[in-house]
């Protein structure tokens, strides 16, 4: 029979917002830790294998809004991915200022920003581009799905991992 | 090269970088069993019944469009 149990709703936001913060902390906070640990290892593995693929530029908000959208779900990841990046992009635009100002005015801004960028080699083509955004994407989308799970245990109450049945035990964590 | 530099610049992974999809795969199988196994002992069969399907899936469906672009199309 069920029981109306009241909706703890300090557990459900902690939970949600430990997962999006730190991948696989919102588990660990509902007692899952080895669980959370597979997740914070994967998630952070996956996304910053693409960056390392694509560098800086793989966190680009101007040119890959909505990939980016899905980068920022991997919580403090994506957000040093982002910071990193807008370092970068104002560096480079800065370089690209000093460039059109040398050229009299023949170069126009975006001309100058993107040789500075071929130049410095962070320039993102294909197939690096798409393998790092679909890398560091698919990350945020697969810590979103993280996010989502820990909300609806916390909401559940589902605190630690669930018993195995008579004549099964769980490895110790 | 430091990690940071590498994390700098991008890197030369090759024209046809197809075999990247699987270790994708493979962290999308990780993740997604490890949030629905309810015991985890059962997790690493479970991450590779679920990668093979994927692989197999995406072969079959590549072959499928390309049987459908060169012939039909």
């Amino acid at each position: 029979m069920a029981r109306n149990r009241p909706t703890d709703y300090p557990a459900i936001l902690a939970a949600g917002a430990l997962a999006w913060i730190i991948p696989g902390a919102g588990h660990v906070f509902l007692g899952r830790k080895l669980r959370g640990l597979i997740l914070f290892v994967f998630i952070n593995a996956l996304f910053w294998s693409g960056v390392a693929i694509g560098g800086v530029f793989t966190v680009n908000p101007r040119q890959q809004r909505w990939w980016c959208a899905a980068q920022m779900f991997t919580g403090a990841c994506g957000t040093a991915g982002w910071y990193r990046q807008t370092r970068a992009h104002a560096a480079a635009l800065g370089k690209a200022r000093e460039r059109v100002t040398q050229s009299g005015g023949e170069l126009s801004t975006e001309q100058a920003y993107k040789e500075v960028l071929v130049e410095d080699k962070l320039s993102l083509v294909y197939p690096a581009e798409t393998v790092a955004i679909a890398y560091s994407g698919i990350a945020g989308m697969l810590n979103l799905i993280c996010i989502i799970d820990a909300a609806f245990l916390a909401a559940m109450g589902a605190f630690g991992e669930p018993r195995p049945p008579k004549g099964r035990q769980e490895p110790a964590e | 090269m430091s990690f940071l530099a590498l994390l700098v610049h991008p890197i030369q992974i090759g024209h046809d970088p197809v075999y990247l999809v699987l270790p994708l795969l493979a962290a999308v199988a990780i993740v997604y069993k490890t949030i629905r196994v309810k015991y985890l002992r059962d997790l690493p069969v479970q991450v590779l019944i679920l990668w093979g399907y994927m692989a197999i899936g995406l072969a079959v469906l590549t072959a499928a469009l390309y049987v459908l672009g060169e012939h039909v199309a």
